[in-house]
């Protein structure tokens, strides 16, 4: 009992410690936590390279001239379900660093646009920066993503 | 054996303190990047993530030099062996779900999510209990 006392003592102690520690050291990046600075998860987008939204009247008529990729960063479940019709899978939460596009060869002169589910979805916009940090100019986000596609009643398939 | 004479002890005392100082720094350089490896397990929140990010390298860092030092070894030992607990409730999810993501264990270091993974942090597991036991066990006889 004695000794379990002095765990949990020992324990609280330290957790307070790493706590005083944590906060203090980060307490810039705290403070640009709560002034929301972050556009997306961790991510600080670079001013120069905000990646730019397309209508999905616009990507309808890139997708029938067969000029557009669509890239779905939807996870491997989600895209087996349903995908736009062409479009290729790269899962978002297999990506941490623009590093990990450079073994995936992508067609320079398509228009890449990528996608998620839609709404407030955000795994597109993360994955249009990490294209354009691996070197992709051509690269855009589809508006209202699969969602949108789906309610535009335009061509999908499931894998 | 008395514990001060037992050198598998220390050993590994020593061995499971160095894997978190180094784990602890190497997520301390990048917090923002651990913050992400969080996220992309898909538990937590993302302001949990952040807050987690933050602390829990700190955390990590202490235990190892508290472990190493043998300055507060049941405390260290038992927090590790939680961490180590969640770490592997953790890969073993993301092994049900069939996904593959970084596993974001040393941060800069990349290392996707395996069997071969929760392999080590089973056996990290058994080796931290071992210190916790060994020294309450040690602490016992002693009075």
């Amino acid at each position: 009992m004695r000794n379990f006392s002095r765990i949990i003592k020992e324990s609280v102690l330290i957790i307070i410690i790493a706590s005083i520690i944590g906060v203090f050291i980060n307490i810039q990046l705290i403070k640009k936590y709560i002034n929301h600075d972050f556009n997306s998860e961790f991510i600080f987008f670079d001013e120069n390279l905000p990646p730019q939204e397309i209508t999905i009247y616009e990507a309808e008529e890139l997708f029938q001239k067969g000029n557009a990729l669509f890239i779905d960063a939807r996870s491997k479940e989600e895209f087996k379900k349903g995908h736009i019709l062409g479009a290729i899978n790269i899962p978002l939460n297999s990506i941490t660093s623009s590093e990990d596009l450079k073994n995936i060869k992508l067609p320079e002169d398509k228009l890449l646009i990528t996608y998620c589910e839609g709404g407030d979805c955000k795994l597109s916009f993360y994955l249009a920066y990490y294209l354009q940090k691996a070197g992709y100019v051509k690269v855009k986000v589809l508006a209202g993503g699969w969602l949108k596609w789906l309610e535009n009643g335009l061509p999908w398939n499931k894998d | 054996m008395k514990i001060e004479k037992n050198y598998f002890y220390h050993l590994i005392r020593i061995l499971i303190g160095a894997i978190f100082i180094f784990s602890g720094i190497t997520k301390i350089i990048n917090p923002l990047k651990f913050a992400q490896d969080i996220l992309n397990y898909q538990i937590v929140s993302e302001s949990i993530s952040f807050w987690i990010a933050l602390i829990l390298p700190w955390l990590e860092l202490i235990c190892g030099i508290f472990l190493i030092t043998g300055i507060v070894i049941r405390g260290s030992s038992f927090l590790i062996s939680c961490m180590l607990f969640i770490f592997i409730f953790l890969i073993f999810s993301v092994l049900i779900r069939g996904e593959q993501i970084d596993c974001g264990c040393f941060g800069f270091i990349r290392q996707k999510v395996s069997w071969g993974l929760l392999m080590q942090d089973l056996i990290l597991f058994s080796l931290s209990l071992t210190i916790l036991i060994s020294y309450i066990k040690n602490s016992d006889r002693k009075k």
